[in-house]
């Protein structure tokens, strides 16, 4: 790279455009805390504890919580409870049920495809009893189905999406010296999670089976009550979420023509570092691209999969490029300009980003068919699950050694240029003097936006984390400040990069200028003229060593 | 027309004078109480129960008339509270007895002690927890959706903007409105210090439910990482709040009398320092309720078994009340080695064991 705009770009200019991206970033923040409401919304429901009286077990039934058709509801499932003793109901005829989501404002919720997906997690109510205790390690399995319906459809007309026997262990703790009466202390269980919402309303069905040869639901106490905490994204959030990708998409987008025009008008072939922030500059507009706006009108349930995997790309990308720059900018005798120098780090990359991909396809790939599988509930997959995030942190680990060695080197003959400096003619002084500032202009960028992503993260965990009882009057919604912020950021970032790292076209023009040794001028004359740069660089530094 | 008017107006005057007066020396509790939903036995929601329910005030009677559904959840509320409250006194002197009429509580509630404070601050709590669970089950369909204004929610519709506040917000609205219409109707034409005392209460047993609330988050982020987490509060089980409620009651404060604006302590060098809704407050000196006193409604603790080798309130000594104890030989017959199947059915054997029951005298 001879020269980038980076470098001729005057104090004025580059202060201007540094508040420019800054007022862009604050408005980002802004409308991330002032516009849009919280990321997510957590809606509960109780489960209503149905009575089946049919005399056989009848799967494809539905029970349902309210309105026309509700189920005969138990009030108790104690076993001296009135109604249990007269009927005799056994296990097998009790249905927890849920209308997802409850009512308000005494009319029924809906759903709607702009809350994008859906988590749903239970909670199990466990009653303690010294006469009943909890087994140890119990294994709850749910006979659990997922129906849905639209508004203007028959009331029972509910059809099936989803239906499983799932297993799940039961991690319940119960405080010492709390006795009978007691709730257990359980933890939260996955039940499902759907990448697509295109229906109203959803029903859940859960059984618990009891199984004596196999063992299970018999040591799981006395469950009195299930509810499910249904997560899903805002409405309001997704509208200003779209729009905010909208806007950056067509930023990026255009950026990165414009780069590449330029770089064309260069009459050389890209060299490797222009390369890859072209790629950069792609994968960031391909993860800006608001594709989700579809899912407004068709149902894409792999909506949730192919987001994870244009997010990892960007990661993975983004490192990639900060390996390559570090690299280019080493400043030793070596031939660089290949991509195959940087195979130990790539390797690495690519390494951590397949094993997150199975892991990814795992979890949400398998989830495609099968909405109630989730990889962490069996033994097997949390060790598989485990193996895999394990081996991407090696690789991760592995890279960043790399890079800090890397970075360790640049620094090292960044010291060692530097001493030389005055020794130099003026011209192979402005050559190294652009080259040292280039990197650490860069090395500034990437740590100021790392540093506000780990501080915004954790002030958003700190803050979504804390009692937050009563203190609704505070207008600013902290976390999706953090996520509109630290994603703008990182395409304020990548724009950044493009343009200020995009070549310019008055370096020749002022080289010609640069009173320098008439030698000097040849070479540095022909630097556009040759195949590689760097070659051109080798030359000159071959000729520093001849100095 | 005019004769009319003149001669039915010292009538009502006169009848009007009555009701002050009654209204004023009245002691409300010992009619009925609202906290009578919780021991009667109507099961569904009739047309007329709001208006032939002894004990309601015109505003319990409009809330219950606007939202049928609401009363079985204050029912439910008052029930589970006058059964924690049972629970959690099953070993002291006074056991949370019920007396067999409207007022519930019988002679307890006429005067402001701190079993008192705790009778309203369990029931007011009460309320909270089960029209909260009423909510989340969509068995209340008119808790209401609380958005916070934003901008964007004019096109779209609160709840698909922004989700829903938290349903215990309802619950302890509805608490507030329900619970405390019978002090506060009464407190506007007389500062009567046992109103003040009977809100604050009922306040502390609603601030500790929204104290006690669990905080639960859960990740969703990329492949599920923590990068995004969602949290959300939900109700503690009801007897974690009765068991802190209790705690209240060991610790509570007596006020003065006289207390203008603001409560304040009896204690004369601890005057200044604010009282704040996690306190129960009383007035009265407890009675003494080792002895049975029929007219002023206490059982007395003859006759209650008690335990021997215990150091706590369920002692024989402190029991009771240093009167000592008879013991007599019991074969317990008792339900033993149970096998539990969920969700309804229990089969045990029974085990014969011989025990020395103690009873005070």
């Amino acid at each position: 790279m001879a020269g980038v705009v980076l470098e001729n770009l005057s104090w004025k200019k580059l202060i201007i455009l540094g508040v420019f991206l800054l007022v862009l970033l604050i408005t980002f923040f802004l409308v991330g805390g002032l516009v849009a409401p919280k990321p997510s919304n957590v809606v509960t429901v109780l489960g209503t504890k149905c009575y089946d009286n049919g005399k056989k077990l009848n799967r494809s039934k539905w029970f349902v919580s309210r309105g026309i058709h509700k189920c005969e509801e138990l009030q108790n499932l104690d076993p001296t409870d009135e109604m249990i003793v007269n009927k005799s109901i056994t296990e097998k005829q009790v249905v927890f049920s849920f209308w997802l989501p409850g009512p308000r404002g005494g009319e029924e919720r809906k759903m709607t495809p702009l809350f994008q997906n859906m988590l749903a997690v239970l909670q199990v109510d466990i009653e303690h009893s010294d006469k009943v205790p909890l087994s140890k390690n119990p294994v709850l399995q749910l006979d659990v189905r997922l129906g849905a319906r639209d508004e203007g459809d028959d009331e029972d007309d509910w059809k099936q999406i989803a239906s499983s026997v799932e297993d799940r262990n039961l991690q319940c703790t119960l405080e010492k010296g709390k006795g009978e009466g007691y709730l257990y202390d359980c933890e939260l269980l996955q039940l499902f999670e759907l990448g697509s919402i295109s229906n109203h309303y959803y029903l859940v069905n859960i059984r618990l089976p009891v199984n004596f040869l196999k063992g299970y639901n018999v040591g799981i106490g006395k469950v009195v009550d299930i509810s499910i905490h249904l997560i899903h994204q805002n409405g309001g959030f997704t509208i200003v979420w779209m729009s905010m990708k909208s806007v950056l998409f067509v930023m990026v987008l255009s950026l990165l023509i414009w780069f590449w025009r330029r770089i064309m008008q260069l009459g050389r072939p890209p060299n490797l570092l222009e390369r890859t922030l072209f790629s950069l500059g792609v994968v960031m507009s391909i993860l800006d691209c608001p594709i989700e706006l579809l899912q407004l009108g068709v149902d894409i349930p792999f909506m949730l999969l192919l987001n994870d995997i244009r997010q990892g790309a960007f990661y993975a990308m983004l490192m990639s490029f900060w390996v390559i720059f570090a690299g280019e900018h080493i400043m030793d005798q070596t031939e660089r300009n290949r991509l195959s120098l940087y195979w130990k780090h790539l390797s690495a990359i690519i390494f951590g980003s397949i094993c997150l991909f199975v892991f990814d396809m795992c979890e949400r790939g398998i989830q495609l068919k099968n909405p109630f599988f989730s990889i962490w509930v069996t033994s097997a997959g949390t060790k598989l699950a485990l193996a895999f995030i394990i081996l991407a942190g090696i690789a991760a680990g592995c890279y960043f050694l790399f890079l800090c060695y890397m970075i360790f080197c640049v620094m090292k003959n960044i010291s060692a240029k530097k001493a030389s400096l005055p020794t130099m003619s003026q011209l192979r002084r402005k050559y190294y003097l652009g080259v040292i500032y280039r990197f650490r202009f860069l090395m500034m960028a990437t740590l100021v936006c790392a540093a506000c992503t780990v501080v915004f993260f954790i002030m958003s965990q700190l803050n979504e984390g804390e009692w937050r009882w009563g203190d609704e009057d505070l207008s600013l919604e902290f976390t999706s400040a953090f996520f509109t912020g630290v994603f703008g950021m990182w395409n304020i970032y990548v724009c950044g990069l493009l343009s200020l790292y995009a070549p310019s076209h008055k370096t020749v023009v002022e080289i010609d200028s640069a009173d320098g040794s008439t030698e000097e001028n040849v070479q540095l004359t022909q630097l556009p003229t040759t195949p590689s740069e760097t070659s051109a660089l080798q030359a000159l530094t071959s000729k520093a060593a001849q100095d | 027309m005019t004769m009319k008017r003149n001669s039915v107006e010292p009538f009502l005057c006169f009848a009007r004078f009555c009701l002050f007066i009654w209204i004023l020396i009245s002691p409300s509790h010992t009619f009925g109480n609202w906290m009578y939903l919780g021991v009667s036995s109507i099961t569904a929601p009739r047309d007329n129960i709001c208006n032939n329910f002894p004990g309601l005030v015109d505003q319990q009677k409009s809330l219950c008339l606007q939202n049928p559904q609401a009363l079985r959840g204050v029912r439910e509320g008052a029930k589970k509270a006058i059964y924690e409250c049972q629970a959690q006194f099953s070993s002291e002197r006074w056991n949370c007895t019920l007396s067999s009429n409207y007022s519930v509580f019988g002679h307890v509630l006429k005067k402001g002690t701190r079993e008192t404070a705790f009778i309203y601050s369990i029931l007011s709590a009460g309320v909270v927890h089960s029209v909260t669970q009423a909510c989340t089950a969509g068995n209340l369909t008119t808790c209401t959706c609380d958005v916070s204004a934003r901008e964007g929610e004019h096109t779209v519709e609160g709840w698909k903007w922004g989700g829903c506040s938290d349903n215990v917000k309802y619950g302890i609205e509805f608490s507030r409105q329900f619970v405390d219409a019978s002090e506060s109707t009464r407190s506007e034409k007389s500062e009567n210090i046992r109103n003040r005392m009977n809100l604050h209460n009922n306040e502390v047993g609603r601030k500790i439910v929204a104290e006690l609330m669990k905080f639960r988050c859960r990740c969703h982020g990329v492949s599920g990482s923590c990068a995004v987490q969602t949290c959300w509060k939900s109700l503690s089980d009801f007897r974690t709040i009765g068991e802190t409620l209790k705690q209240k009651y060991e610790a509570p404060i007596r006020i003065a009398r006289r207390s203008l604006r603001t409560l304040k302590r009896a204690e004369k060098t601890k005057r200044r320092v604010p009282i704040s809704y996690t306190e129960l407050v009383y007035v009265h000196r407890s009675p003494n309720y080792c002895r049975a006193n029929r007219k002023r409604g206490i059982l007395g603790t003859k006759g209650r078994e008690c335990n021997k080798t215990s150091s706590g309130s369920d002692s024989c000594d402190l029991l009771c009340c240093g009167r000592g104890y008879n013991t007599q030989v019991v074969r317990l017959v008792e339900r033993c080695e149970c096998k539990f199947i969920w969700c309804c059915y229990v089969k045990c054997k029974t085990c014969e064991t011989l025990l020395d029951k103690h009873t005070c005298k």
